[in-house]
């Protein structure tokens, strides 16, 4: 049979597997045959579990048969980056420390997932613990970018993003730290949502820095992303820092008007080292916008130039921290040594790449005796500027508008020897997570060569709302499209 | 200033065997990358509270009841060295009973 239903949208598979129109089973089989043939030469997937799909999509149509009603996600591939726990499939987040690691646990979102009666074909390729803009950092090969295979697909969730771009699944979860649903998502011309800290509970997350990591939907469209994020949202006795607030009614959102609605436009995002085409295509989708009755404001974000570095300092600290639990005792890689010490230091160094070996070490040192105070205090101190920012932005508009990423995706190779430069990749998306509120990246128009671009919309903690229905606005005048290699 | 003798004992905190031919570059790579983080010293923080978290929720406590965990056996089984009764590591407690470094 075709596989042409994956190229409908998450909620309309739903509604179809729901009304009877087409199986689980049948959805679940297109999956398979299309990451078969796609995912050669794109690499998104490490892993995919056949058995436990095919298992799992029999057992929804034998619930449909029963006459029992169907969740939100009935028959919706559902591509899970390899940071989240699974026990139906190997869960490596992208290192060879944990390669062949199939945890004894579910994560929270993938039990919410399978709850609304998603399909989990498998899991996908990623910056090595996440540490990474570009997928490079994959310890099992970079993934590429549907829209120009010589080009990444950004990272550090590149998987996901190339899961549903190439529509090998209509939506995906992904992790955001500092902008690893978000960058991604508009270097591969799909929809990113990184959700309020607090919103979606981290249980079953290999952490990378926990006071900013937060789980979010990638989708093919905002309505997709709106449906996933409400069905893995909410409070978890697990996760100590979710906000038990109910999850919004994220979906009625995107039908909402956006008349009335102040969109702030803060001038730090439009300076130099922005592409020309991004910052013009930006613009285009905030003019959108405008004629749909929103006020456009100009704002200040005056600390946004310290972001990158404030990032750099508190995100490796606590990397530093999060990543001693990779021993070679409990699970993953062991290299064995004459005493303990030696065990832990052969292990980790066997299992760890490069760039996360800077990373440790960076975090190390900034935590360390006699420079706590210059490099971490003092980031900390920055970080409640950046944040501070915001809420004094939030107090003249609902929502701030800006570039998801300075360029277009940019070449494999291009920054992979320079760190800083791959660094300078995240400086507009580092700030959002700094303060720890909700932000969607959504495509607008591409470049000429016909690389996607993506506009960052930006609200106040908890109100993700907004987003989606500033999203949909600017969905409804550039509709979603497949990648490029993936249409006929 | 980041010298060779800065990683190597960074690394020795981390407790990460660093190859030699690794150590010149990551010195060179953490050089550039903590000069760069140093502009935070010109951004001017006083009476400035130190943001550790964007938690919102007020940590919660759970009630300090026993809740079943998981079976010793699924626990062990992703070790890459176990017996039945726990993990095994290298002796660690010298015969003085101090830890071994």
């Amino acid at each position: 049979m075709s596989d042409a239903i994956l190229d409908a949208s998450a909620c309309e598979i739903a509604r179809r597997v729901s009304a009877g129109e087409i199986s689980a089973q049948e959805i679940a089989r297109a999956c398979l045959d299309r990451i078969g043939a796609r995912d050669g030469e794109l690499r998104a997937f490490l892993s995919t579990a056949p058995d436990d799909l095919l298992a799992s999509a029999k057992a929804i149509d034998d619930k449909r048969a029963r006459g029992e009603a169907l969740g939100a996600l009935a028959g919706v591939p559902v591509a899970l980056k390899d940071a989240l726990c699974t026990r139906f499939a190997p869960t490596t987040a992208g290192s060879k420390i944990l390669e062949r690691y199939v945890p004894p646990y579910d994560a929270t979102v993938v039990a919410r997932l399978r709850a609304q009666d998603a399909l989990l074909p498998g899991k996908t390729n990623m910056d090595e613990f996440a540490m990474g803009s570009s997928n490079e950092n994959s310890a099992y090969g970079a993934c590429r970018n549907p829209w120009d295979l010589a080009r990444t697909p950004g990272g550090s969730s590149g998987g996901s993003a190339v899961a549903v771009a190439a529509r090998m699944t209509p939506a995906a979860l992904g992790s955001d730290t500092g902008g690893s649903i978000r960058q991604p998502a508009a270097l591969t011309g799909t929809v990113g949502v990184k959700p309020t800290y607090g919103r979606v509970s981290r249980y079953g997350l290999v952490a990378f820095a926990s006071s900013l990591d937060q789980i979010g939907p990638i989708a093919s469209d905002v309505r997709g992303a709106a449906r996933v994020l409400a069905a893995i949202a909410g409070d978890d006795p697990k996760d100590a820092t979710v906000a038990a607030v109910p999850s919004g009614a994220f979906e009625e959102a995107c039908e909402k008007s956006v008349r009335g609605l102040r969109v702030g436009v803060p001038e730090e995002y439009f300076g130099a080292g922005l592409d020309r085409e991004v910052d013009a295509s930006v613009r285009e989708a905030i003019a959108v916008l405008e004629k749909d009755g929103c006020t456009i404001v100009p704002i200040s974000l005056p600390h946004t130039r310290h972001a990158v570095a404030t990032y750099y300092v508190v995100a490796t600290a606590e990397a530093s921290s999060n990543l001693a639990r990779f021993d070679g005792v409990r699970y993953g890689l062991r290299k064995d040594g004459p005493d303990l010490h030696a065990l832990y230091g052969r292990t980790r160094d066997a299992g760890f790449g490069r760039e996360v070996k800077r990373r440790i070490l960076l975090g190390t040192f900034v935590l360390s005796a006699g420079y706590y105070d210059a490099y971490y205090a003092k980031a900390q101190k920055v970080r409640a500027l950046i944040a501070r920012d915001f809420e004094d932005a939030f107090t003249q508009c609902d929502a701030i508008a800006s570039p998801t990423s300075p360029t277009p995706a940019f070449r494999l190779g291009e920054k992979s020897n320079d760190p800083l430069a791959m660094y300078m990749s995240d400086v507009c998306t580092l700030p959002a997570s700094l303060a720890g509120i909700p932000a969607i990246s959504v495509p607008c128009r591409a470049n000429a060569g016909g690389l996607p671009i993506g506009v960052q919309l930006a609200a106040r903690a908890m109100d993700e709302a907004t987003l989606f229905s500033l999203g949909a606005a600017i969905e409804r005048a550039f509709p979603p499209r497949a990648a490029r290699s993936c249409t006929p | 200033m980041i010298t060779r003798e800065v990683v190597l004992h960074v690394a020795e905190l981390a407790s990460l065997s660093l190859q030699e031919e690794e150590v010149a570059a990551l010195t060179r790579e953490l050089e550039a990358i903590v000069s760069y983080v140093a502009e935070l010293e010109g951004v001017d923080t006083a009476s400035v509270a130190p943001m550790a978290s964007a938690a919102r929720a007020s940590s919660k406590l759970r009630a300090d009841v026993a809740e079943p965990c998981l079976p010793r056996e699924v626990v062990l089984s992703g070790a890459p060295r176990a017996t039945d009764e726990g993990f095994v590591v290298p002796k660690f407690v010298h015969d003085g009973g101090g830890t071994s470094k």
